[in-house]
């Protein structure tokens, strides 16, 4: 059967496909009428057009932050340059500058650490207790609400007055902080376990200690994992914050100093520091939190 | 934790024997299959102290001889859940008393199975764990349970899915689990409320000549079935109850005469099937649409 594309048994075209030829229908040759150029590399071209544009606008949006700052003095007092910004994180990553080391950086996370499990071992003491009974979760409600309308942060300058300014202070803040997100968290995920999971259990033989051990931890565990995204993010905020209040280590204080100088470099150089460490170890807990949570769909 | 659950230990139905012992000692001489007396119970719920109670279930009494498969059918509403979860020792009754065995019924029983609805089955377990907690919680060492759970996969057809975990399953396979993880203790009475309601029709079909022919296998076990599919109850049971629109009582007693081994993808042309399933019919339609509040449909001529 000859038409469009195929050669006759003697391998020449013939009359019917000469025809097609000439009129521009099909052709022995590969169709290549729709541009199908492929990069050298495996990024598709859309893809690679995307990275470009935002390549492209950093460099446009550095480049503009740049020439302000060098446009006059007065620019580079308030916004510093890309490149001072560079070479203070440069120093302060070979430990050669002398404001902000990488031991500050230690500090302000071992504060956020130590506050962050002491808030979520309470909250998880707390949210229990309270689930165990109906009427004390009815009791302790309003109580709950009130506290967890009031703006955490607000009451750092309460902890310092309470425990002074040192590392203490800083760590019970942080605790507190985070006290409020996982018990509330923690609550409601233990009272939603479905009473479906409750009574089948029962059914198979659990008694108390299996019902807590096969049902409730698990649930537990995985609402501590899915809230220790926002909690590890909320502790360096908080740990940064009552820094800036008082300290004399950590991150926050180094930004603090260099803001009551008027040194720009420092404090957009130690908000970037902060600010890397804190996606760091997001990446670090979304990789944790989907090994204890490979059960659910997301 | 609104559900306090007081459980004492309890003689473990195996005693701590080991497997291999009990299904020799089974083998021997399988316990003797207890009565199920259900007398006279009524069941009131009172949702919040504002809303009027309402009877989900009054005066029902049924004896059902051990061995006998027993579907229960009605309109929705008409407490046949209600029912199950009695007979398990769930939710006890409000008046009347469920017997098992000349026993009385006040809490859950080891030797009642229970199969759900919807999809009970742990999402943080894999299935062969699913199917193992059973064993586990009655004392069965961790090895074992797990060599028993295998098994018992197998024997559903899921050998090859012991470490998926239930959303990587499909709701036939879910299914098919729980009936795994519910027989792998050998219960001496099977409860299943609407077990195959949630699947489609060609797999339910399927699911049921399975449990059929598994049931057969383990022993011809006391079974209490319940489900709105009239056709699904007269091929699967000995006997089918009707229950009459909430307040739930029993309307309907019948006798289901085919012979077994069935299979339902072809029982339903049989002529006593059809017969009978007309006979029960006109009782359920009755209660369906008052259940439905609804006016009856214009008959064809007969």
């Amino acid at each position: 059967m000859s038409g469009p594309g195929t050669t006759s048994v003697e391998g020449r075209p013939d009359s019917s496909q000469v025809e097609d030829l000439a009129a521009g229908r099909g052709a022995i040759a590969p169709d290549r009428s729709r541009s199908r150029w492929r990069t050298p590399w495996r990024i598709p071209r859309r893809r690679l057009a995307i990275l470009s544009g935002q390549v492209a606008l950093a460099i446009i949006v550095l480049g503009i932050w740049q020439y302000v700052g060098t446009s006059s003095q007065t620019e580079a007092l308030v916004i510093s340059t890309p490149w001072h910004v560079a070479q203070y994180l440069w120093d302060f990553a070979s430990g050669s500058s002398e404001q902000g080391s990488w031991s500050d950086l230690r500090v302000t996370l071992q504060e956020a650490a130590g506050g962050c499990v002491l808030g979520v071992a309470v909250g998880i003491a707390l949210a229990v207790l309270a689930s165990s009974s109906r009427w004390l979760g009815l009791f302790a409600s309003p109580f709950v609400a009130v506290v967890n309308a009031l703006p955490k942060i607000a009451l750092a300058p309460l902890f310092i007055l309470i425990f002074g300014a040192n590392y203490q202070s800083k760590v019970y803040f942080v605790a507190a902080a985070i006290f409020f997100l996982s018990f509330y968290n923690i609550y409601t995920g233990i009272r939603s376990i479905d009473t479906l999971y409750l009574r089948n259990t029962r059914i198979l033989g659990a008694n108390r200690r299996w019902l807590v051990r096969e049902v409730y931890l698990p649930s537990i565990v995985g609402w501590v994992a899915i809230s220790l995204r926002l909690s590890a993010t909320y502790a360096i905020v908080c740990a940064v914050i009552s820094e800036y209040l008082s300290a004399n280590q950590g991150m926050g204080y180094v930004v603090y100093l260099a803001q009551g100088v008027n040194d720009p470099t420092v404090v957009i150089g130690g908000i970037l520091i902060i600010s890397f460490a804190a996606l760091i170890i997001d990446r670090v807990i979304v990789r944790v939190q989907r090994h204890f949570t490979s059960w659910r769909l997301r | 934790m609104t559900e306090t659950v007081d459980r004492s230990p309890g003689p473990s139905p195996y005693n701590g024997e080991r497997p291999a012992a009990i299904s020799a000692r089974r083998a021997g001489a399988a316990p003797a299959p207890k009565l199920l007396e259900i007398d006279n119970i009524t069941q009131v719920f009172r949702p919040s102290p504002k809303r009027p109670a309402f009877t989900a279930l009054k005066d029902v009494t049924i004896t059902i001889p051990g061995g006998q498969f027993v579907s229960v059918v009605g309109p929705t509403g008409c407490g046949k859940s209600t029912l199950l979860s009695a007979v398990s020792g769930l939710v006890p009754p409000h008046a009347g008393q469920v017997r098992l065995g000349g026993q009385t019924v006040t809490d859950v029983r080891p030797e009642v199975g229970f199969i759900f609805q919807q999809d009970a089955l742990l999402p943080w377990r894999t299935a062969l764990q699913n199917v193992a907690l059973a064993l586990r919680f009655r004392g069965t060492r961790r090895k074992d349970a797990r060599d028993r759970a295998r098994l018992w996969l197998a024997r559903v057809g899921l050998g090859a899915f012991e470490n998926s975990y239930p959303h990587q399953l499909s709701g036939g396979m879910r299914k098919r689990v729980a009936i795994a993880a519910t027989l792998v203790y050998e219960p001496s009475i099977l409860l299943m409320d609407e077990p195959f309601s949630a699947l489609d029709v060609q797999t339910r079909n399927l699911m049921e000549n399975d449990l059929l022919k598994l049931w057969q296998e383990i022993g011809h076990q006391t079974v209490l079935f319940v489900t709105h599919d009239l056709e699904e109850a007269i091929g699967m049971s000995d006997r089918v109850l009707v229950l009459t629109a909430g307040p739930g009582q029993l309307c309907g007693d019948y006798l289901v005469d085919l012979p077994r081994p069935r299979s339902l993808l072809e029982v339903k042309f049989d002529e006593t099937f059809r017969e009978l399933y007309q006979t029960i019919w006109a009782d359920l339609e009755g209660e369906v649409l008052k259940a439905s509040k609804r006016d009856p449909l214009p008959t064809s001529s007969k």
